[in-house]
């Protein structure tokens, strides 16, 4: 059970973090 | 306890999501980037590189066994996160190379080793490094590794890849343009040097400085050898039943030749505790070869399975399978000593009658505690009364009372990994919920 919350985790933080990079990476440009 | 726990691990999923999202927030903060010469997706490609390295980086952390990370998430539970995010940092390491050439197949070019610059050689062959560690991670049975072969180039190959890919990040030298910049990846590169100082330097001369001798040794029921430890001039370590120690023998703590097991003994006995050892391979067989007066190292506590993080459970149920009854044996005899009058219910599950390991003593335990004994034999004897075959959800219904499948109650479960797998499920079937059922895992590699 413990095993599934980390795994809850990766998946959370691999999300977040794919998101924050498309997202820095456009503002930074000004295309956003 | 519980509370406690909790609110340190929040405590360090923030700081460690904090750590790992760093250098995207150094990255927004710097100037704009030059939008007509470089691509967005250039720089997209840039930030899963750098969120991979830094995971990579911080996974020396994670496995650097520090027992202030380990006791609020338990020890195997840091080890599978290890290894899930390890999966998830090659990931994005590995679309960082993939996506610039989608973008421009110019940087093909970049793949020939003879022709291209350092910062592209530096790169590639941390890539590639990269690749094995992750396939001989997966695969370490296909590849037919030894795990002590495994663990040695595991270590070589991480430290490698880590420290081509920052030789290739300062090469490269756009994104550590200013001092600020410059300073995070040395902060990176400074965490990965200390982690290799302190676990592979610092930690084994502690342990070298507060060895161990070995009291007594006995055999046991089952091909069980069991050792008497005590601190050789030092105080030793108190710990919680259910708990385990790294235990070295014939080498010193420099060679990590170390191996896990069980602290057997009550948690109350003072100044010694036990070890009892089933033969089951080549480490366990010489282990019955140690004797009165041999010096050991002991590396512990660790372990989120103890019977003190649940102070709450009104009844316990214990289901060993196996060798996997010293965790429980600590918990009972400590309940023993401690005069503890909860109801328990063992559920000992064995493959043959005559190699129950300590089943003598649970029975004198069976006086000293209010406890119910149920035996599942898998081969029973002629004759056999009790339980036989595998522990299954009848023979859970027949003997649980209904009232203690709520939260009222905790299960503790440890033995192989397939009857594990197999009772967990019989459990959850006959209602307990997740949260109550106890258990820990260690086959990672």
């Amino acid at each position: 059970m413990r095993q599934k919350y980390s795994k809850i985790y990766v998946y959370a933080v691999s999300i977040a973090a794919a998101i924050l990079i498309l997202l820095f990476a456009f503002v930074k440009a000004g295309t956003i | 306890m519980k509370k406690k726990n909790t609110y340190t691990s929040i405590l360090w999923i923030v700081i460690y999501t904090v750590l790992i999202l760093t250098p995207l927030i150094v990255w927004l903060m710097g100037p704009k980037f030059s939008n007509e010469f470089r691509p967005q997706w250039v720089d997209v490609s840039v930030g899963l590189g750098f969120v991979g390295l830094s995971i990579m980086t911080l996974q020396f952390v994670n496995s650097g066994r520090l027992k202030f990370l380990n006791k609020p998430f338990g020890t195997d539970l840091v080890y599978h996160f290890h290894r899930q995010i390890g999966i998830a940092s090659f990931l994005m390491v590995f679309a960082h190379p993939i996506l610039l050439f989608i973008i421009d197949q110019r940087y093909l070019r970049l793949l020939n080793l003879l022709t291209a610059p350092w910062r592209a050689r530096a790169a590639v062959t941390s890539v590639v490094l990269l690749i094995f560690l992750v396939l001989t991670a997966e695969y370490r049975e296909k590849f037919k590794l030894s795990y002590k072969m495994w663990k040695f180039w595991h270590g070589i190959m991480a430290t490698l890849m880590i420290a081509l890919a920052l030789v290739h990040i300062f090469l490269v030298g756009n994104y550590v343009d200013l001092p600020w910049k410059k300073a995070l990846w040395i902060g990176y590169s400074a965490l990965l040097v200390g982690m290799l100082l302190y676990t592979r330097v610092i930690y084994p001369i502690w342990l070298i400085n507060r060895s161990y001798r070995i009291k007594a040794t006995r055999m046991e029921r089952g091909d069980v050898y069991t050792l008497t430890v005590a601190p050789d001039g030092h105080k030793g370590f108190t710990f919680s039943p259910g708990q385990f120690a790294w235990l070295t023998a014939w080498n010193t703590p420099f060679s990590d030749t170390e191996h896990p097991f069980s602290i057997a003994s009550s948690a109350e006995r003072k100044g010694e505790f036990e070890f009892s050892i089933k033969n089951l391979g080549p480490f366990t067989k010489r282990v019955q070869t140690l004797k009165a007066g041999d010096k050991l190292y002991v590396d512990g506590p660790y372990g989120a399975f103890n019977l003190d993080r649940y102070p709450e459970a009104e009844q316990l149920v214990f289901i060993p399978g196996g060798i996997g009854v010293t965790p429980i044996m600590s918990m009972l005899r400590t309940m023993a000593d401690r005069g503890d009058k909860r109801p328990v219910m063992l559920f000992y599950c064995n493959q043959e009658w005559d190699s129950v390991t300590f089943r003598e003593e649970v029975e004198t335990l069976e006086s000293k505690l209010n406890m119910t004994t149920i035996y599942t034999i898998e081969r029973p004897p002629e004759g056999w009364k009790g339980e036989g075959g595998f522990l299954n959800r009848e023979i859970l219904r027949k003997y649980i009372p209904e009232d203690w499948l709520g939260d009222n109650s905790d299960v503790f479960l440890c033995g192989p990994a397939p009857m594990m797998n197999a009772v967990e499920r019989e459990l959850l079937a006959i209602g307990y919920p997740h949260s109550r059922i106890h258990s820990e895992r260690y086959s990672f590699a």
